[in-house]
Parts: structure tokens; C-alpha cells; sequence
């Protein structure tokens, strides 16, 4: 750990690096903005939506990885090889698939349950996310508005920082 | 008489420059089309720095009341339009007007990222945030309008904490934000509504509404798309058209 132990606010990202989509949008149109996100060079890691209410409250968040998994349970499942099905285009599969496509990301978003504060420590955040396997967690000012995020890979930055020093 | 920049006002300089040279334009002291000092001339005549007037004609141009045109200077635009004009005028403005009870409903005033041909419609690069509302009014306790209107987030960052209940979006735009619309191109057509707009209309499914929708401008700038969806029988438009001589 380093000797002055930095606060959350000097290694958040800002929340506007991810994509913001409110949770009405469809499975179809989160995934259109992660590709062209991705495509267009911007995309971070990991690459994840942000999923928010009406008013702009964070209700969580929504990655490919995630995306990818809904997509294996419905092309995936039974005793069917994975080559067999990734190359399939039986009616059914199809059909399942426009049938998720159209599903609203509210149905599989990661819930936010965990906050920080700018203020925190990084070890506080870091006990956090290693704690609750959090690819990422958000960092509510008076535990209300949204200021910034921080993700794996800030953690690792700074924690690994006491390798080089050793 | 020149207007001189005060260094104990705790506005900005740019702000105060900015103001001065908005109420030049208003009064006409610069005409339409004229071409305003350069950086450096209004540099001396305001005693400021070249990054004061730089930000504030930034600003200007911005908000629509300048154009720069390269290698040639920066003129006053054209598109400046008088106060009042009714093309302008706002849902508030028009009820007060007919002294009727009305209220705002906002049903969501929140952030997304541009789906579908929205980046079209709003002239702006597809990984651009956008501030998404979604207001319902309501006259003399019936639902007549659904609004959904769409603006780049960075150019009113802060229109997420306004109270759009009480006021009104063109208003805040202009006299908050300093962005005075210019211009507004219109699309009206019949469309059938859809579940959801039906429930809040109170009309069923595919029943046939007008749909309005706008693209508004501050100069050569795109800055907000609105879609408005009406009950067929509690509007009517009017439209007057003058030849000038």
C-alpha cells in the first residue's frame, strides 16, 4: 500500500467514458451501442452500459460478458455442440433470439447495490469490489449523485504500484 | 459610450464581455451582417485578454448571434430573430394566453446514448450523450400532448436538475442557458399512437394523432429534436403567410 493512501476521487473515471441507456431500452439496442462504441475506439474496459431510471438514478449496469451469457442459455443449451449451434439457423433459435433481442435491459442488468464515496479510501473500494467480484462501482457524492466510476483496472493500477516498489 | 468590463464584478470577464456584445447586437448598434472588431481591436477596447473575447465570441457564435467565416472575420447573423415571434412560442405561453388550467407532467428527464436514426435527426456523432424528456401536458385535468424532446447532454449539462414542471424548456434554454433558438423546422403528419402513448393520451392503440416534429437551431447549430404527439381534436394550427414588399 502506498504511505499516503489516495481517496476514491483522484483515480474515478468519469461516468460519461460508458455509455448511458435508460432501462426501457431493448437488449437489441444495448448491444447496437456497445458495438458501435467498441468500433468506434472509445469503448472501455470492461465494456459496459450504464442502465439508468427516469430521473437519472444508476440502477446498474450491463457488460458483454453479460450479454454474451444470455445469448449462450438460449443458442447453448440442451446436449447441442457449440459449433453446431453457433452455425445453426433453426427456427427456433432464430425465433428465441428476436425474442431476447426485444426483452428491456431491466430484465438482466447487475443491480447497483454498492457505493463509493469520492472521499473513501481506495482500499475501502478496493475491499469492495474484491469482496463482491464488482467489475465496477459507482461513486455517489452524498450518496446521491452519480460523480464517477471505478473499475478493476484502476484498483489493479494502484495496488500493483507496491510491486514495483518492493 | 463604451461599457467597460468591471474587475470587481464577480462575473466572469467573458461573461461580462459576453453581455455586452449580446446587447450590441440586440440594439442593433451591430447591424445584421456587419462584421465585428477583431480579437485584437476588442482586446484594447475592453482591456481583456485574447482567451476573454475568444470565449465569449465563442459563446456568440454558439448561441447563434455570430458567424465566423474563415479568413474573412466574424459577422453578426442573419438568423437573429425578434422576441416574440410566435413560431417561438412555448405550450406555457400558449396556455397562459388562453387562461386555461394546465400542467407538466415530466415522465422522465434522464440520459441516453442515440439508438436508431436519432443522431440523424439531431445532426451529432453516434457515441455523443444525449438528454432524453418526456413531459405530458395536461389541460383541464385531460392529457392533449406527449413530448419526448432530445438535446446533446454537454450543451446543458445542468438541465438535468431544472424544474421543468414549473418552467419552460424554451425558456430555460434561452435565459439560462443563453441559447436562443434561431430557427425550427417542422414535420407534421398523422400516426397512429403507440400502447404505451395511447395509455398516456387515454386513447386506444393505433388510434390516429398528430405527430409534430421539430428540429430547433441556434444559428448554424442543431440543439434539440422534439416529438410531439397531439389528440387530433385539441389542436388546430394556424399559419399566416405575408408576401414583404
Amino acid at each position: 500500500m502506498p504511505d499516503q493512501e489516495k481517496q476514491v476521487r483522484e483515480i474515478m473515471i468519469d461516468v460519461f467514458e460508458f455509455p448511458h441507456v435508460p432501462y426501457w431500452f431493448t437488449l437489441r439496442q444495448v448491444s447496437g451501442i456497445l458495438k458501435k462504441s467498441i468500433h468506434g475506439g472509445k469503448c472501455l474496459r470492461p465494456a459496459a452500459a450504464l442502465i439508468f431510471d427516469e430521473k437519472y438514478n444508476l440502477l446498474g449496469h450491463l457488460d458483454i460478458q453479460d450479454i454474451l451469457q444470455y445469448i449462450g442459455n438460449v443458442t447453448l443449451s440442451g446436449e447441442k455442440a457449440r459449433q453446431d449451434i453457433l452455425a445453426s439457423s433453426d427456427a427456433e433459435t432464430t425465433h428465441l433470439l428476436s425474442e431476447l433481442s426485444e426483452k428491456p435491459v431491466s430484465s438482466f442488468l447487475h443491480p447497483s447495490r454498492l457505493f463509493a464515496d469520492p472521499e473513501d479510501l481506495v482500499s475501502k473500494a478496493a475491499e469492495l469490489m474484491l469482496g463482491n467480484s464488482l467489475p465496477i462501482l459507482p461513486v455517489l457524492e452524498n450518496q446521491k449523485k452519480l460523480v464517477g466510476i471505478v473499475r478493476s483496472i484502476e484498483i489493479f493500477e494502484y495496488l500493483s504500484a507496491a510491486f514495483f516498489r518492493a | 459610450m463604451t461599457v467597460i468590463i468591471d474587475r470587481d464584478n464577480p462575473k466572469k470577464l467573458y461573461v461580462q464581455l459576453l453581455e455586452i456584445l449580446k446587447g450590441k447586437i440586440e440594439r442593433g448598434e451591430w447591424a445584421v451582417d456587419s462584421q465585428i472588431p477583431t480579437e485584437d481591436d476588442l482586446c484594447k477596447m475592453y482591456e481583456v485578454s485574447k482567451a476573454t473575447v475568444r470565449q465569449a465570441v465563442a459563446e456568440l457564435e454558439r448561441t447563434g448571434y455570430l458567424l465566423k467565416q474563415q479568413g474573412r472575420g466574424t459577422f453578426v447573423c442573419k438568423r437573429v430573430i425578434p422576441e416574440g415571434l410566435s413560431m417561438l412560442t412555448s405550450f406555457r405561453e400558449l396556455m397562459l394566453e388562453a387562461k386555461v388550467v394546465f400542467s407538466t407532467r415530466v415522465l422522465a428527464q434522464t440520459v441516453l446514448m442515440p439508438t436508431d436514426d436519432l443522431d440523424l435527426k439531431l445532426n451529432i456523432p453516434e457515441d455523443i450523450h444525449v438528454i432524453y424528456l418526456k413531459r405530458l401536458r395536461v389541460v383541464d385535468d385531460e392529457p392533449i400532448l406527449l413530448q419526448e424532446s432530445y438535446l446533446p447532454y454537454h450543451i446543458c449539462p445542468q438541465l438535468l436538475q431544472d424544474d421543468l414542471e414549473q418552467n419552460s424548456l424554451l425558456e430555460i434554454l434561452e435565459n439560462k442557458y443563453q441559447i436562443r433558438i434561431t430557427k425550427v423546422q417542422e414535420f407534421i403528419e398523422v400516426a397512429p399512437v403507440s400502447g404505451d402513448e395511447g395509455n398516456l393520451l387515454g386513447l386506444q392503440p393505433g388510434t390516429p394523432a398528430l405527430l409534430l416534429e421539430q428540429r430547433f437551431f441556434a444559428g448554424t447549430r442543431e440543439i434539440m429534436y422534439t416529438r410531439s404527439l397531439k389528440r387530433p381534436e385539441r389542436f388546430r394550427f394556424f399559419i399566416e403567410r405575408e408576401r414583404k414588399t
